[in-house]
């Protein structure tokens, strides 16, 4: 038993508390800037609506302690990504344990990522200072010149598109 | 000065002093081999060591990448790592990719299929 499943809950209580961090934090959240983010915010806002009060923080797994630990900034920049993400008919890889929320397509039954949201930071001396702030990756398909910071619309190399601080106010 | 805080001068004095002794490939190495570190960080470790062009950088990841048991995403970021570095350094050998577990092996595939295409024929 992984995650939310060993604090009694089915796999599908835990995918939902996956989602429930984000949809609590962000219910009071404003200054979006990006229509498809109001859209998918009141869409989760009314699936989730009521349900916030019945979670407790010890209920919840590591990527949503973390996520809930963000500043509004860094909540909104995670909302933002997951809306980016459908957008582009990703796909969210379950994550009952906690770690790092994926989000790619399955091809061949083999899952490739295209976005990985990475919200605790690393304290760890021996990793890259882009390690220790939350963060997340992303990329538009394989190979090394097609890394994206959505916020931006920039492409690149791993430079462009990996590392990228959440807890920052991007401008295009 | 009270013995704790000596104590603790001392021995971030030691730490700062590995930390300069090591290269930024055998940090990232010790991350990537340490399985008490959280997946994002030993993936991120995987992901950086890409960049690398140590040879220690190469042989750490296909020593993970091999490991059948290893989790899949580490698995994923040292398989596009080891292809990285394959096409900085022009060198293709497929015994490397053959030896890596499925996950790994797929991403080193994917990543040469767009950078490297001819080497796959």
């Amino acid at each position: 038993m992984q995650g939310g499943q060993s604090l009694g809950f089915s796999r599908n209580t835990s995918y939902f508390l996956n989602d429930l961090i984000t949809a609590v934090s962000t219910i009071n959240a404003s200054g979006f800037s990006w229509q498809s983010s109001r859209q998918t915010l009141s869409s989760t806002a009314s699936r989730f609506g009521n349900i916030s009060s019945k979670a407790s923080p010890s209920e919840l797994n590591r990527f949503h302690s973390a996520a809930r630990n963000l500043s509004e900034v860094g909540q909104n920049n995670i909302r933002i990504l997951r809306g980016w993400a459908k957008s582009k008919g990703w796909e969210k890889l379950p994550n009952p344990n906690g770690g790092p929320e994926l989000w790619g397509t399955f091809q061949n039954g083999r899952f490739k990522w295209n976005l990985k949201i990475k919200p605790e930071p690393s304290l760890r001396s021996d990793l890259n200072s882009g390690s220790k702030m939350p963060r997340f990756d992303a990329k538009l398909r394989d190979g090394g010149k097609d890394y994206i910071n959505p916020f931006t619309g920039l492409t690149g190399d791993e430079n462009i598109g990996t590392h990228l601080p959440l807890e920052f106010t991007y401008r295009k | 000065m009270k013995i704790l805080e000596l104590t603790y001068l001392l021995n971030s004095h030691i730490e700062n002093k590995e930390i300069k002794l090591k290269t930024r490939t055998e940090r990232l190495i010790k991350v990537l081999f340490d399985f008490t570190a959280r997946e994002d960080e030993r993936d991120d470790a995987a992901m950086d060591l890409g960049s690398s062009e140590d040879e220690k950088a190469l042989d750490a990841l296909i020593d993970i990448g091999s490991n059948f048991d290893e989790n899949e995403t580490i698995l994923d970021s040292c398989g596009e790592s080891i292809a990285k570095i394959l096409v900085k350094k022009n060198f293709f050998n497929k015994e490397i990719l053959n030896k890596l577990a499925p996950a790994a092996k797929a991403a080193a595939f994917a990543f040469l299929k767009e950078e490297r295409p001819e080497w796959l024929k």
